[in-house]
């Protein structure tokens, strides 16, 4: 019978956490869905490294896709290159097999640059749950640092967000404190940083409501 | 000692140039892999639908490098 009756607790506690991430976003006027790229995911179906079973994903943002246009234009500037200096005849004293092997060169490391940009703006996530934040940074090649914090334990979630691309575009920083002595988790450059806030504010709000009834 | 410094003598400015093509292709190659590794990190971390396609991405530049390494020893 004891596991019977912890499986309808469980099963109590994953419906009334269904109930509230259905009432928090549709009190900020948010629904299930992907925007800009990815950037932006409401209640998406992704997991992540050491998920919980009964951790539900409720944002998955990563920096706002305009962030990529830096080196987007540096790519397509390394993709000309090699074009404009050879019809500058710049390599005109040099055989033919050597300008195509480094041209093709040219052109692999240029694929190189662009997937090692992609890769670092599509999986450095920062992923708010319906327990915790979780900050997926990668610093460099190998290197993957993994900050969380608990929505009971955190203190004031803020925003910083100003400028003209940013307004535009509607992006800003979000940084959460906690009470530990660690470091504030923070997400750069994301999307509708205030909806964000308020999200991580509400399920915090709902969390403290919860452990105030002892559920 | 003689043989040597004629073989020195002999070798033309392409030549040290494909070499240093080779080596440095090599050494691509070897980031080519820590690439793959680093993808597979990566998308351990966050599963996501888009995951197969990176992976893919990440060993089609590997076998380019490869083949180019190939290219680069046999053409030059």
């Amino acid at each position: 019978m004891a596991p019977k009756k912890e499986e309808e607790k469980k099963g109590a506690i994953e419906g009334w956490w269904k109930e509230t991430i259905d009432k928090i976003l549709h009190e900020t006027g948010e629904h299930p869905h992907k925007a800009l790229l990815g950037s932006y995911c409401v209640y998406p179906a992704a997991r992540f490294i050491t998920q919980q079973q009964d951790e539900e994903v409720v944002l998955l943002l990563r920096a706002h896709p305009i962030i990529n246009v830096g080196w987007i234009l540096l790519v397509i500037l390394m993709l000309l290159a090699p074009g404009i200096v050879v019809s500058l005849g710049l390599f005109a004293a040099v055989p033919g097999k050597f300008v195509i092997v480094g041209k093709l060169t040219w052109y692999l490391v240029t694929l190189m640059y662009t997937m090692e940009r992609f890769l670092y703006w599509f999986y450095s996530v920062f992923i708010v749950t319906n327990e915790r934040i979780v900050d997926i940074d990668f610093e460099n090649l190998l290197t993957r640092t993994i900050t969380y914090a608990n929505l009971n334990r955190i203190e004031e979630p803020a925003m910083i967000t100003g400028g003209f691309i940013r307004s535009i575009f509607q992006y800003g920083d979000v940084y959460v404190t906690t009470a530990s002595e660690k470091p504030s988790v923070e997400a750069l450059g994301v999307p509708y940083p205030h909806k964000v806030v308020d999200i991580i504010s509400r399920l915090s709000e709902e969390l403290e409501k919860r452990r105030e009834r002892g559920e | 000692m003689e043989n040597l410094a004629n073989f020195l003598l002999g070798v033309t400015v392409f030549e040290v140039v494909k070499w240093f093509f080779v080596v440095g292709l090599v050494m691509y190659v070897a980031f080519g892999i820590v690439i793959v590794k680093q993808v597979g990190v990566m998308t351990e971390a966050v599963e996501d639908e888009f995951n197969g396609v990176v992976f893919i991405l990440a060993w089609a530049h590997l076998l380019l490098a490869v083949g180019l390494l190939i290219l680069a020893i046999v053409v030059l």
